[in-house]
């Protein structure tokens, strides 16, 4: 299976093998799994939401048909089921609340070395805070544009809306999280 | 040039995403101001230190190896997929539909010709409240006293739409996604106060 194209590992595994899906998946399950964990922030609902996109999208792949690149299409499902996931949680244990039990970034941390925790880390840990508190729509396309390196034009077909929405977001979101981290910006040298 | 529509052009610059035609314009207008220049390093600051987040989604290879293996299993346990329904060709779904829709149509022109007689043809008209306010903004322009009066406007709005319908309008607005894409700095700031206070009690 390693040497197919991508198209050919779409059109057996709409023919029901298995097989070639799981390559499939193997592909894109790092980048996937990226790009969820960027919005939840926890590996354990990372690591269920990137299972269920996988099964999710073998379910639906008979209904895949080519319009976007797979990637484009597996990263809509991981995006949805995130963003319901997210919602969810939100009803469930209140907006701030949720942003509270964000939990740190402990495991990232003990793996880097001393060097690796530098003023980037201290910046990024404040960045995490000020993304956390983004209107969802904001910090959805937040992370597919910077995070995945996604074009406006990308993301739109992931989120389903317009290039120019995209530009708009990315605008909107940068601005409050200049706003919010202005003072610690100003400090810091790049 | 304003320099609320310069940060928009870095923001869209920073993404790739800038019309090279607007490229001299931003770069004529950055070499004339500090503060945009300042508010540039500051998204590059930003920008990498979000790109720095990304070291915390790295697993090790032990847990691809896994995931795998449990996806594997998944996909046992789970039906084939489906295939995508055989359907006809769109048009020859409801040809009763498409001959009436045909008729109907042909009835509005005819209507609209004799009775309506306007002086123009109408554009398309395609309502997004987010291109609306992009178009509106860039109506604005420099103007600042028309936006100050808009963007009072749009404040006054959600005071009435929260003096009407209580705090409780605060969570639909809230659910729906579009609502956040024209707000301004002074609008979100105002939304952020009201769940705060609306937290502590």
């Amino acid at each position: 299976m390693d040497g197919l194209r991508e198209d050919e590992l779409v059109r057996k595994a709409q023919a029901g093998e298995a097989e070639a899906f799981a390559e499939l998946a193997r592909r894109h399950q790092q980048r996937v799994y990226a790009a969820i964990f960027g919005l939840v922030r926890n590996h354990a609902d990372a690591d269920d939401l990137a299972q269920e996109t996988f099964l999710s999208a073998y379910r639906a792949i008979g209904r895949f048909r080519g319009g976007s690149s797979f990637y484009t299409w597996i990263y809509r499902i991981a995006v949805n089921l995130t963003m319901n996931h997210i919602k969810k949680r939100s009803r469930e244990k209140g907006r701030s609340e949720l942003l509270e039990n964000t939990p740190p970034s402990a495991e990232a941390r003990a793996a880097a070395s001393p060097e690796l925790r530098s003023q980037t880390d201290e910046i990024s840990d404040k960045i995490k805070e000020a993304l956390g508190g983004l209107p969802l729509p904001f910090r959805t396309a937040f992370q597919l544009v910077v995070n995945q390196g996604m074009s406006h034009g990308q993301a739109a077909e992931v989120l389903g809306c317009s290039e120019n929405t995209v530009s708009w977001r990315m605008h909107k979101a940068r601005k409050l999280l200049q706003a919010r981290l202005k003072p610690f910006l100003s400090e810091v040298e790049p | 040039m304003k320099c609320a529509k310069i940060e928009k052009w870095i923001s869209d610059d920073l993404d790739g995403a800038l019309a090279p035609r607007k490229k001299p314009a931003l770069a004529h207008h950055e070499a004339s101001c500090p503060a945009c220049r300042a508010y540039r390093r500051n998204l590059e600051k930003l920008q990498a230190g979000a790109l720095g987040l990304d070291r915390a989604a790295e697993r090790p290879e032990a847990y691809w190896r896994d995931f795998g293996a449990r996806l594997a299993a998944g996909l046992r346990n789970d039906p084939a997929p489906r295939p995508a329904p055989s359907r006809a060709p769109f048009a020859l779904r409801r040809p009763w539909a498409w001959g009436g829709a045909g008729l109907a149509a042909v009835a509005a022109v005819a209507a609209y010709f004799v009775f309506l007689q306007p002086k123009a043809l109408p554009g398309p008209f395609v309502f997004s409240f987010e291109d609306t306010v992009a178009s509106i903004m860039e109506e604005i322009g420099d103007n600042s006293e028309l936006e100050r009066s808009f963007n009072l406007a749009l404040q006054a709005s959600i005071e009435e739409a929260i003096r009407e319908d209580g705090e409780a309008t605060l969570r639909p607005l809230s659910d729906d996604p579009l609502v956040w894409e024209g707000l301004t700095e002074d609008e979100m700031a105002l939304l952020e106060s009201r769940i705060r206070n609306e937290k502590q009690s």
